[in-house]
């Protein structure tokens, strides 16, 4: 005897692959976008606090790729344990070029700042190609990252679960670390009135500097952890350029929420863009920015 | 006067090209009070400003117990003893009464305890945001977050300015007690009366220059100074002078 048609307990064919590709799309999306947030979040921190146009943030993020690849083909480290090195020695080299270099161009013309941080970009690309040669590098996730896991009618990359999870705990710890302790206070005050909190006895500098090596260091844990979803090439910073920008620019600058919620939708556009119309898929996320800067022009959490 | 609390000397000071204050020089012992003041776009704000090392400095020496600090940027003047209430206020909104009193703190007398016993209407406040409040606790917070750097003299800019009759009273009760307790500081202030009657000293800026330095008492019994040079509008009078 068949059941009753309205309590079905299968979903039945013509409806399981459309729920499936929602759902990949949804899972990757976010994955995709949890990677960007972390890639980028850095970038809008910095540039709400000193209103620096670091065009050159994608070095960092380049950077953390080639350390991981590095460790991995000539130390045998695994991928996992490459991945807190990425970020501190991403993290440790943003110092000086943020003290000796950047430091001295805050208060300086927009134009001058993108032309210097431009510059950057393109002698770090010539940097890239020198030392580890212009081809991609050749890269492969460890096994246990390459699998599927089925969970019912739905299969999930562990890949793509990693992601989430790492992006996860780094919200949570971005989120703790800027709302719960003084140190954020500081962080936001700087954001907030840069004269006044050096009024009030805030080392701004330093203060900046911390916020500036962490948010680089993430750039280079995003980069290591993206090498299999982005690739990696000297060409990186320039490539994924856009992606920062966007997201900074549709997130607000100095705003961690925002930056997150940019990121989640870009990736969830790319994502679905990608999946459902391949031929014009890349160009979607360029459409959805356009739209939300016509909607909100400092973007969705930004200040005017 | 190496000895001096705050001592400056020809100090011209500015925005950008444009000079504001010029040969600018006074000196003020421990615990002592100066009142600062002159008709709107005279320089006062200027003259907070430039001991904050907020404006540019073109010339004159500036030292705080003997140790210049003309050339320290803003956060190192705050730890060396100078603790700022700014006009605009300079709550930050992000940050919550707490969180605006804790980016500031440095160890001393003055900690949060203490600026909410001396604020109680903080107190009550103390999650709120700083752009949910009113002006008069955004004024109260801007105080309370100067005294948290536990300054040797607080540079007031106009506390009292578009406050409520009641809170300028309050405010002012406020200001004596920490006089009492040997705070030194500078009041820049429209109510000319209230601020002679808070102070042991006043300059008036005319122009950016100083044209009358001198005990505050004397402007009290002879006003024909501050009626040449400020009129007669900063005279509210909602609070009388305090006796002396």
């Amino acid at each position: 005897m068949p059941r009753p048609f309205l309590f079905p307990t299968r979903i039945t064919p013509p409806v399981l692959p459309i729920i499936q590709g929602i759902v990949q799309v949804l899972f990757d999306g976010i994955a995709f976008g949890m990677l960007l947030f972390v890639m980028s979040v850095g970038l809008s921190i910095t540039l709400g606090m000193m209103h620096f146009a670091n065009l050159a943030h994608g070095v960092f993020a380049m950077l953390g790729g080639y350390v991981t690849v590095v460790l991995m083909h000539k130390a045998g480290v695994p991928f996992l344990e490459t991945l807190p090195a990425a970020f501190v020695i991403v993290a440790i080299v943003s110092v000086p070029l943020e003290r000796f270099v950047y430091r001295r161009m805050y208060s300086a013309k927009e134009l001058d700042q993108v032309l210097l941080t431009v510059g950057i970009i393109y002698m770090a690309i010539a940097a890239a190609a020198y030392v580890w040669g212009p081809e991609p590098m050749a890269f492969a996730l460890p096994d246990y990252l390459t699998r599927y896991r089925d969970i019912g009618s739905f299969s999930f990359s562990t890949y793509g679960a990693l992601l989430l999870a790492i992006g996860t705990v780094i919200t949570l710890v971005i989120f703790y670390g800027l709302e719960r302790t003084r140190f954020g206070a500081m962080i936001r005050a700087a954001v907030d009135d840069r004269r006044v909190a050096l009024g009030v006895g805030i080392n701004v500098n330093r203060v900046f500097t911390i916020t500036f090596a962490v948010g680089s260091g993430l750039a280079g844990l995003g980069g290591a952890l993206g090498i299999n979803a982005l690739g990696l090439d000297p060409s990186f910073p320039i490539e994924y350029l856009v992606f920062f920008l966007i997201v900074v620019s549709i997130g607000g600058g100095g705003t961690v929420k925002g930056a997150l919620a940019a990121a989640l939708l870009l990736g969830l556009c790319d994502t679905a863009g990608k999946y459902y119309v391949p031929q014009t898929g890349a160009f979607i996320i360029y459409v959805v920015m356009l739209l939300v800067m016509l909607w909100r022009p400092n973007g969705l959490f930004g200040r005017p | 006067m190496a000895d001096a609390l705050l001592h400056i000397e020809n100090v011209r000071a500015g925005y950008g090209d444009a000079v504001v204050i010029d040969d600018i020089g006074f000196s003020l012992g421990e615990g002592e009070s100066l009142a600062v003041l002159g008709r709107n776009g005279m320089g006062k704000t200027t003259l907070i400003l430039t001991l904050m090392g907020q404006t540019n400095l073109v010339a004159g020496r500036m030292s705080m117990r003997g140790v210049r600090f003309e050339r320290s940027p803003s956060n190192a003047r705050v730890a060396m003893g100078l603790g700022w209430a700014p006009q605009e206020r300079g709550i930050f909104a992000s940050l919550t009464v707490e969180e605006n009193l804790a980016v500031a703190a440095r160890a001393g007398h003055w900690n949060a305890a203490r600026t909410f016993e001396l604020f109680p209407s903080l107190a009550e406040r103390r999650r709120n945001f700083g752009n949910q409040l009113s002006g008069g606790e955004q004024q109260m917070l801007a105080i309370a977050r100067a005294l948290m750097t536990n300054p040797a003299l607080l540079l007031l800019d106009e506390p009292l300015e578009g406050l409520a009759p009641i809170i300028v009273e309050e405010m002012t009760r406020t200001i004596r007690k920490l006089a009492a307790e040997g705070v030194g500081f500078i009041l820049v202030e429209q109510h000319t009366q209230l601020a002679l009657g808070l102070t042991r000293q006043a300059i008036i800026l005319e122009r950016g220059r100083i044209v009358f330095k001198g005990a505050s008492q004397e402007l009290i019994d002879d006003p024909s100074v501050l009626v040449r040079y400020v009129g007669l509008r900063g005279e509210r009078g909602l609070v009388p002078a305090a006796p002396r």
